[in-house]
């Protein structure tokens, strides 16, 4: 999963999706890899002129120009390649060590894939987003995340409680219960757009939607 | 060449250009300094996107883009997008379909319409809102670009194309009876544009120019992007003037040393209290006698909001009068803030206008700016004898206009050293009158003039830049620019009143017997407009149900915040918001029937209008009647097209968390203000038979300058294009009060309609004498040809060259004014279909159809598109526009992004029906369109939340969590 040519946008490879930190977001929104619910992060509020400007780089060095397309990278469990080492995404946001990164690779096959957003207009800026990608085996959840944005001091960040799929099947029940649990975790900000009340009960309420659109993706 | 520019190398249009600028320099300035003026500056923060160009044939943000990362790339600006000279397809479509109303975002939007275009020559509706979404634009809500682009596809791909036209109806006796096409209907539930529909009474039909979906006049010019918008001028000496504002929401200066600024070389001029005569008035673009009090100067030692005027530097450059204002240096004496107008009514509330010299505050210990109350008949006793009363409370926010392109004004000497003030107003000839004392010159020394303007909707209504960039040039001598910031149209210009609108109705056998209404409106830090904005609201929200027994009390209230002003709407939005939900509140309380409560209590036709005499417009009104308009028409229409009664009951039935609402209000507005506005138009007839109108009339994109002339042709019996059309200009065309008050149809109507009927009363006479006949009055003027009754005739062109050169030699030229007395209410049904996720409270709006009356409609493609584009801004008003504020009063949402107006791909169908009636006022039989248009959309939004979730939003913009804490509690 490497990308030999450094001014190739794009490449598939064994079921992953690299993607170049130079290339520019119009040209990875329609390269045809991204699944309809990762590529809809940079639609709707995200214009074709913001897509054109904006490398995945700069996405990566300010998650807040395209918070949930980053949440969507993080949800999908995106690996960044540093240095020759792959290392989650999530990781490498944390560190200041960004600049470094050589190429960033998504997985693509058997991801199911669901979000759940709150805003004033539809294609406002969301006042919570959330973002969820379930891998299965065998009706048995093989690896599941979600992101959220508006819910953290940060721009955008994973739910672990998500995470405590994994192992169990992808029902209603399981995923109403992490999804509370993800009201516990977030730490948000209020604003005038939304209190910390609401902002931690949408963290809830659009984690659960996320995740049913998962599960309504299997059936 | 300063020491960090260098020689960089732009492709531009397929031109190779040589440029010395700083690397960092932004694209979008290095592109209008090259003179590319079709290249526009709407943020400056990437929010808006009329900058946008094409870099390698993709649309980028020029605001965004430094002119280094350019370099190497085809820029393609609209001035290259011609082929041959000819029109682009997209250009001639945007054109045909009036996708332009006043262009400022057209460029932006066929650059980014054309990398799409070329892309996707065979899109989708719903590709092509995508591809559009990062053009915002606020007149048009997108309906006819979408259009335009769509019929510029099919062009380019090689299909032919209908004539863009209206779909023409007769309007039948029983409105139950008309032919209503089906695709009104919406059965597919989407968004594709429809044709304007207008259903016409047989009686009013024959009209040969007027009704025609004629091609606005100015659309050419700004479908070529030429440099038509105030900043679009340079001089070679022209200096910059920026504003330095409030950091503070309440202080007072201790003192100010600019001294450090002035010695900075390139600045010309600082301007601070200390050094401009004080001198008291309203900025409000009124005639005179405006109301009191005049409570503003042009710089002031108190600051009454976070944006008010420190102080003004005239320099070389932008960048030159920023440094020199971080060079001021001031010490504030910072004040306790109040910014919500109840609490600033309060004992011991801050007082925000302490000042001795301010004459004319009703309570300014209280903030008290104005208090009026009005009543007619014995409303307690209404109240006392009522069966039901009801009552509710509502709130409507401050929104800002969010015209694209800001306020801009240029000023310089003419020649002759008169001042020449260029400026993006609605009002050029009340910005003269009132200029001249601020600025220590007659009046006679000043001409003001507009060129196009880029929205306004109220805000260029006031006098923003104009004093402060006179006083610059008349400090340097030179001409100056000034142009505010985004920030600054959020911070330092004007928005719509918020209120607080308290309603209480009498029922008595199902009939409104008393209203009372008692409303706070916020005019922030000043009062300009304030008292008119109420009375106004009062007047429409009162007039409605046009109860007996009605009372209006009004608190105008001072806070430190942006002044309140005239915005699109104008107190009647807010207050008719008010009285619509109770309307419906009450009948839902009383378990009637919402369409048959309204039908049995709304005014009729020949009613009295009982509120006119009490609330005029600052003063005391006119007796009224009602002289055409039926709401039953119009309700009838819109049930149809909505399958209103089987939707409103099936969505009561509804469970689940994702729910359908429908929902209506009803809502009037006026024609011009009684017995104050005049017009006045010139017409002149010319070698070859066209005519010159002139006219102070002000076209803000709108599309009056077109149905002006509509209106002199139809008269003078040539089409509309045989007219040249010029406003407004205060040296070169007659008095008009302005673009305001939903005037320009009704007043400026009229009066070219009266100078249209001199000057044929002329032609006639002159065409007669040609002829040998005796009888002008019989000869009829059509196709260009006076016509006499045995089939002589002579053309237009003959009649100018006789008159002007062989006969009898004289010049035909007529002008007239017109003022009136009878303020006419166009009126409408505003429907509205919305879904609520009541998970989360989010209302998606999915449907917005009016069916207008506003009397004759004199273009159809111009009037849908104030339909269309007031609509967008009322679902702003119900569901996200807001300026919100912080207790230290700074405004939170400075920007365009968060603030947030409609975008392309999130537009609602919007749809437009009218049904014409026969004002016996009005030019033609038209009344006003431009501000009915806003009015209804909030209730109707409302009621349809109602509908789908059993929840009454009363306070607006209804954010989602507003309306998710309601379900909570239900």
């Amino acid at each position: 999963m490497h990308v030999e040519d450094q001014k190739q946008t794009s490449a598939k490879s064994d079921g992953f999706y690299c993607m170049n930190p130079e290339a520019d977001l119009d040209s990875i929104y329609r390269s045809g890899s991204l699944s309809d619910v990762l590529r809809h992060t940079l639609e709707g509020a995200f214009s074709w002129q913001r897509r054109n400007e904006t490398t995945l780089e700069r996405t990566l060095n300010m998650p807040g120009l395209a918070p949930q397309w980053v949440a969507g990278l993080l949800a999908g469990g995106a690996m960044a390649h540093v240095e020759g080492k792959a290392i989650p995404l999530v990781e490498v946001l944390r560190t200041a060590t960004k600049q470094s990164i050589k190429e960033v690779c998504l997985p693509i096959e058997g991801m199911l894939w669901g979000q759940a957003q709150v805003a004033r207009t539809p294609v406002d800026e969301p006042i919570v987003f959330a973002i969820a990608a379930v891998k299965m085996r065998q009706g048995v959840v093989l690896q599941a995340q979600a992101a959220l944005t508006g819910v953290w001091p940060s721009s955008v960040g994973l739910a672990n409680a998500v995470a405590a799929l994994a192992g169990g099947p992808l029902t209603p029940e399981r995923i109403s219960e992490v999804s509370a649990q993800v009201a516990e975790e977030v730490a948000p900000k209020e604003n005038y757009l939304g209190s910390v009340e609401y902002r931690r009960a949408m963290a809830s309420v659009l984690t659960r939607q996320a995740l049913q659109m998962c599960l309504d993706g299997m059936e | 060449m300063t020491l960090d520019t260098k020689t960089i190398t732009l492709n531009i249009n397929d031109q190779e250009m040589k440029v010395n600028a700083s690397p960092r320099a932004r694209l979008l300035d290095v592109l209008r300094d090259l003179n590319f003026m079709s290249v526009k500056q709407g943020c400056g923060t990437g929010d808006c996107g009329v900058c946008t160009v094409l870099l390698d044939g993709k649309p980028v943000r020029s605001c965004m883009t430094k002119v280094e990362q350019a370099a190497g790339h085809a820029i393609t600006t609209l001035e290259g997008i011609q082929q041959g000279g000819a029109l682009h397809p997209l250009q001639q479509a945007f054109i045909e379909t009036g996708a332009i109303q006043c262009g400022f975002c057209t460029p932006a939007q066929l650059l980014t319409a054309k990398a799409f275009l070329d892309q996707n020559p065979n899109p989708g509706e719903t590709e092509i809102r995508e591809a559009l979404s990062g053009v915002l634009c606020r007149c048009t809500a997108y309906v006819r670009v979408v259009e335009g682009v769509q019929r510029a596809a099919a062009v380019m791909r090689g299909e032919s194309v209908p004539p863009v036209d209206h779909i023409a109806k007769i309007m039948p006796e029983d409105a139950n009876q008309i032919d209503l096409p089906e695709a009104f209907r919406r059965p597919d539930g989407g968004t594709n544009p429809l044709p304007p529909l207008v259903y016409t009474p047989q009686e009013m039909t024959g009209m040969r120019v007027v009704g025609k979906p004629i091609v606005k006049f100015d659309a050419a010019k700004l479908a070529k992007g030429r440099p038509v918008f105030a900043g679009d001028l340079k001089f070679p000496d022209m200096l910059h003037g920026v504003l330095m504002t409030s950091p503070h929401a309440h202080a007072r200066i201790k003192s100010i040393d600019a001294s450090k600024a002035e010695a900075l070389p390139g600045v010309h001029a600082v301007l601070t209290y200390e050094n401009v005569k004080r001198v008291k008035h309203s900025s409000g673009g009124q005639s005179p006698p405006k109301p009191l009090p005049y409570d503003q100067v042009v710089l002031d030692d108190k600051l009454r909001f976070a944006g008010d005027r420190v102080a003004v530097v005239a320099a070389e450059s932008v960048e030159i009068a920023n440094e020199a204002i971080r060079l001021i240096e001031v010490e504030y004496e910072v004040l306790p803030v109040v910014v919500d107008a109840e609490k600033a009514m309060l004992d011991g509330a801050p007082v925000i206008h302490d000042e001795e010299d301010t004459e004319g505050i009703y309570d300014a210990a209280h903030n008290i700016v104005h208090h009026i109350e009005k009543e007619i008949g014995d409303v307690d006793g209404a109240f006392a004898a009522a069966d039901h009363v009801f009552e509710g409370t509502y709130r409507t926010p401050k929104q800002q206009h969010a015209h694209l392109e800001p306020h801009v004004c240029l000023t310089w000497w003419d020649e002759d050293d008169r001042l020449v003030i260029r400026s993006s107003t609605q009002v050029p000839f009340h910005i003269r009158r009132m200029v001249a004392p601020l600025i220590g010159l007659p009046v006679q020394r000043i001409r003001v003039y507009k060129p196009r303007l880029g929205g306004g909707f109220g805000n260029k209504q006031e006098m923003t830049l104009e004093d402060m960039c006179s006083l610059l040039t008349l400090r340097t001598g030179r001409p100056v620019l000034m142009e505010y910031t985004r920030k600054q149209e959020f911070t330092s210009s004007r928005s719509r009143h918020p209120n607080v609108i308290r309603c209480r109705i009498a029922v008595k056998d199902g009939k409104v017997t008393a209203t009372d209404i008692y409303t706070i409106g916020d005019t922030g830090a000043h009062g300009t407009q304030g008292l008119t904005v109420q009375m106004a609201g009062g007047l429409r929200g009162l007039t409605l149900y046009n109860s007996p027994n009605a009372r209006y009390v009004t608190d105008v209230v001072y806070t430190n915040k942006p002044p309140s002003a005239a915005f699109r709407g104008y107190g009647a939005m807010q207050v008719q918001f008010g009285v619509e939900v109770l309307m419906e509140e009450a009948a839902e309380a009383l378990g009637v029937d919402v369409v048959d409560f309204k039908r049995a209590n709304w005014i009729r036709k020949g009613d009295p209008m009982r509120m006119a005499v009490a609330l005029g417009e600052g003063r005391e009104g006119f007796a009224q009647t009602l002289d055409s308009g039926d709401y039953g028409q119009l309700l009838d229409i819109g049930i149809k097209a909505t399958n209103f009664e089987a939707k409103h009951t099936q969505y009561r039935q509804q469970t689940g968390s994702i729910r359908k609402g429908i929902g209506f209000s009803v809502t009037m507005h006026g024609s011009g203000v009684a017995g104050l506005d005049m017009a006045a138009a010139t017409i002149k007839l010319n070698d070859g038979g066209f005519f010159n109108l002139a006219m102070g009339a002000v076209d803000c994109g709108t599309g009056s300058d077109t149905i002006l002339a509509q209106i002199a042709g139809e008269v003078l019996g040539v089409p509309a294009e045989d007219f040249v059309v010029y406003s407004s200009d205060t040296d070169h065309t007659p008095f008009d009060k302005g673009a305001y008050a939903s005037s320009t149809t009704y007043i400026s109507g009229n009066a070219v309609r009266k100078t249209a009927m001199r000057v044929a009363d002329q032609v006639r006479e002159h065409a007669a004498a040609m002829l040998g006949l005796d009888d002008p009055a019989s000869l009829v003027l059509q196709d260009r040809k006076v016509i006499a009754p045995d089939g002589q005739s002579v053309t237009m062109a003959e009649v100018a060259m006789s008159s002007l050169h062989q006969m009898n030699q004289h010049q035909i030229i007529a002008s007239e004014s017109h003022m009136s007395y009878q303020c006419p209410p166009p009126l409408a049904a505003q429907f509205a279909e919305v879904e609520v996720n009541t998970e989360t409270g989010q209302v998606t709006v999915e449907r917005l159809l009016m069916v207008a009356d506003c009397g004759r409609v004199i273009n159809p493609i111009t009037a849908a598109g104030q339909v269309e584009g007031g609509m967008s801004q009322a679902w702003g008003f119900a569901l996200c526009e807001d300026m919100v504020y912080d207790e230290s009063g700074r405004q939170v949402n400075t920007r365009l992004g968060p603030y947030h107006i409609m975008k392309s791909n999130e537009a609602p169908s919007l749809d437009a029906i009218f049904v014409e009636n026969d004002e016996p006022h009005g030019p033609l039989g038209a009344k006003s369109v431009g501000e009915l248009v806003t009015d209804g959309g909030a209730p109707a939004i409302v009621s349809a939340i109602y509908n789908a979730t059993g929840v009454w939003a009363r306070d607006l913009p209804c954010y989602p969590e507003y309306l998710w804490r309601m379900l909570q509690n239900k």
